[in-house]
């Protein structure tokens, strides 16, 4: 006898795979975006378009076979995008506040040198390559090791550590000219 | 690692992180919008028959009450199931399977609760003692009753887990299986091979599935933030049950100690074995136990810490914070032993084996450096040294060898008729092997070979002959588990763990003699 038993859901899902995608995923799509733009607000938007436009479009065929890679690269190329947006909108801002006068004290954060290192650090990574930052940020915010990050992105190990090691350099630079010393 | 990767590293210290409260906030928010945009409030319910199957006449329905629950990000407000069990009965060996977008709650008859990832499959059986639970594919978190006779088994076609009461996790799939304990300890059998697993630990039968830490495996569960808090809790209970430092009754002192900073001439030291930046070794030189005396030149306060507290020699993922200059100068430190102390080796002492001279060290640290330090829990990557394939790491022919003469064993040695880098150890027990290699290969490495006694060891990196710096550094790391499998039939294998790291509050250049 092969008895039924039934499950009867009283809210409704997203739709199996992508409620799925957004259980699995969804972590480590929001946590990478916050590390590239420094800014809650910006990751939850990541977060939000990327599934939107996976409920309203359907899920795109290069995600079948590495979801998890897939969502992390778009997290962070959208992420690079939220950021440079929002410096050509503080670069407007601040050519519009040049032509007039300045009626209240800029609000910095340079009286706290973390934070201050936090924004040169994310204002640095906006001129990374995309793929440099991917790996940049699975290493040092998902602690993935160079072998693990080679598969996640499919290159070699050789590649992860090559890349990682120039990049580093790179920052190392970029904080260097902008007046911090790492 | 070169100085300037390190330098790296501290930059990416200020790499913004989301904390755990914040994220899941935010994907409940996100979670919310996304329902609320498909625009249709009102969904039809979706029978989905769960079973396939009935392989065991004895109906055990009186005995599980099955509620499915949707994900914790839409939950988290009430208990109030999302599925019910509305029709039948659940068989023995009946299929369970959890599909739709929620997870799937059961509740056996001991208490013990299934809480099923979506979608995963399940049935149960009766065991010889007990019950059992074959997880066919998917994700299950076991939060096992006490058991008062017997225990609760969980299979996957390549492990059985047995417990008595516990919680972990337990995922399966085509890419393999994988165990990861959240309380209590599990005993996993693989083959012939059977593991107790700790809280924070985890064993996986592929590479690939001991990429992700346990805190994102268990991120479908609607008690994640839960069973986060009662990691970090079992993982730290379990560290405290360590003898702990000593107390001011019972601390064990030198009779006198000289501590100097090391002359000129001996600053510098030998660099690292890549010919990277010169700096005082974290070893030290010259390092001398013996029954009445200590003694060791030029040692960094990381060098002391890593000999007090039995840690290697890898600052940057075992000791937390603290001033440049302890592990940028070097000291010289003579102290008497009292008489009637025990008497340990230079060899012991490195291998962490003595704990009554580390215990004076510690009160050396806290009296003349003023060293105040924390202790922690940080998840962090690991490897685990396994072995791949048994008897190709020979055991030594001595296994009682004398205490070396100082300096130590060579690590960089060139062999006559051996080309390329070659490390090597002889006579050496497996913790010094692994913490070679940890320091090889940047993180923590855990052995788990079960092999014990002391063995030869000879490492040979032959397409590295002529580099340096850098360039052999990359080049080892990269190389390091393929010749390890291929010379001594040991591989690393990536995984997470909880790992003590030593945080130093507070530490002072040390006072005159």
């Amino acid at each position: 006898m092969s008895p039924v038993v039934a499950f009867k859901p009283a809210i409704a899902p997203l739709g199996e795979e992508l409620e799925a995608l957004f259980r699995e995923h969804s972590r480590l799509v929001y946590r990478t975006a916050f590390s590239v733009t420094g800014s809650a607000q910006d990751a939850e938007d990541v977060l939000q378009t990327l599934f939107l436009q996976l409920l309203r479009h359907g899920l795109p065929s290069g995600l079948e076979k590495n979801p998890r890679g897939y969502l992390y690269r778009a997290a962070v190329n959208s992420a690079l995008n939220s950021l440079k947006a929002r410096r050509r909108r503080t670069a407007a801002t601040d050519a519009a506040a040049r032509e007039q006068p300045v009626l209240a004290p800029a609000q910095s954060d340079s009286s706290d040198p973390g934070a201050e290192r936090q924004r040169q650090l994310v204002e640095a990574m906006a001129t990374l390559k995309p793929r440099a930052v991917e790996m940049l940020i699975l290493r040092y915010e998902h602690d993935y090791s160079d072998a693990a990050i080679a598969r996640l992105l499919g290159t070699s190990r050789s590649v992860v550590a090559v890349t990682l090691f120039r990049t580093r350099a790179r920052l190392k630079k970029l904080l260097q000219s902008s007046g911090e010393t790492p | 690692m070169s100085r300037s990767e390190r330098n790296g590293d501290d930059v990416m210290r200020s790499l913004p992180s989301a904390s755990e409260p914040q994220i899941d906030a935010a994907l409940a928010r996100v979670h919310a919008r996304l329902q609320s945009d498909r625009g249709d409030g009102a969904v039809p319910p979706i029978e989905s028959p769960i079973s396939v199957a009935s392989n065991w006449p004895l109906a055990v329905a009186a005995a599980m009450v099955i509620a499915a629950v949707g994900t914790a990000i839409v939950l988290r407000t009430a208990d109030t199931p999302l599925f019910r069990v509305v029709e039948g009965d659940v068989y023995q060996g009946d299929t369970i399977r959890s599909n739709g977008g929620g997870g799937a709650v059961l509740t056996l008859a001991d208490s013990s609760r299934i809480e099923m990832r979506s979608p995963s499959e399940l049935s149960l059986e009766r065991a010889a003692d007990g019950v059992r639970i074959r997880l066919h594919s998917g994700g299950i978190i076991v939060n096992a009753a006490k058991q008062r006779a017997g225990h609760l088994y969980v299979r996957t076609k390549e492990m059985t887990v047995s417990v008595v009461g516990t919680v972990f996790l337990v995922n399966a799939d085509d890419g393999g299986s994988r165990v990861a304990v959240i309380e209590g300890t599990v005993r996993v059998q693989q083959g012939a091979t059977d593991t107790n697993l700790l809280p924070g630990d985890q064993v996986a039968t592929r590479l690939a599935k001991a990429a992700a830490p346990i805190t994102e495996e268990i991120a479908w569960s609607r008690n994640a933030a839960q069973h986060r808090a009662l990691l970090r809790q079992s993982a730290a209970t379990a560290f405290l049950g360590q003898p702990a430092a000593a107390s001011a009754d019972t601390r064990l002192t030198f009779q006198e100690i000289s501590v100097r900073p090391a002359a000129p001439s001996s600053r510098g030291g030998r660099g690292t074995p890549f010919g990277g930046p010169a700096g005082p070794s974290c070893a030290g030189t010259d390092l001398q136990v013996d029954p009445s005396r200590f003694a060791v030149r030029n040692i960094p306060l990381y060098g002391l810490i890593t000999l007090a507290y039995g840690k290697t020699c890898q600052p940057q993922v075992q000791h937390v914070g603290g001033p440049a200059w302890m592990r940028t100068d070097g000291y010289d430190i003579e102290a008497a032993i009292p008489p009637g102390s025990p008497g340990y080796t230079t060899r012991q002492l490195r291998d962490g084996m003595a704990p009554g001279l580390a215990l004076m060290l510690q009160t050396m640290l806290a009296d003349r450096f003023k060293l105040v330090l924390g202790r922690d829990m940080r998840e962090m990557s690991v490897y685990h040294l396994v072995v791949v394939s048994p008897g190709r790491l020979k055991p030594s022919e001595d296994q009682n060898p004398p205490e070396r003469a100082p300096g130590g064993p060579s690590v960089f040695t060139p062999r006559v008729g051996v080309v390329g880098p070659v490390l090597s150890l002889s006579s050496a027990p497996l913790s010094r092997l692994t913490g070679l290699l940890q320091s090889l290969a940047d993180r923590p490495v855990i052995d788990r070979t079960g092999l014990t006694g002391l063995f030869d060891v000879m490492l040979n990196f032959p397409d590295l002959n002529g580099m340096s710096g850098v360039e052999l550094e990359i080049g080892m790391r990269d190389q390091l588990s393929s010749r390890l499998e291929e010379q001594l039939g040991l591989t690393l294998e990536p995984a997470r763990a909880l790992v003590e790291v030593l945080v130093i509050e507070r530490a002072e250049r040390p006072t005159e003699n």
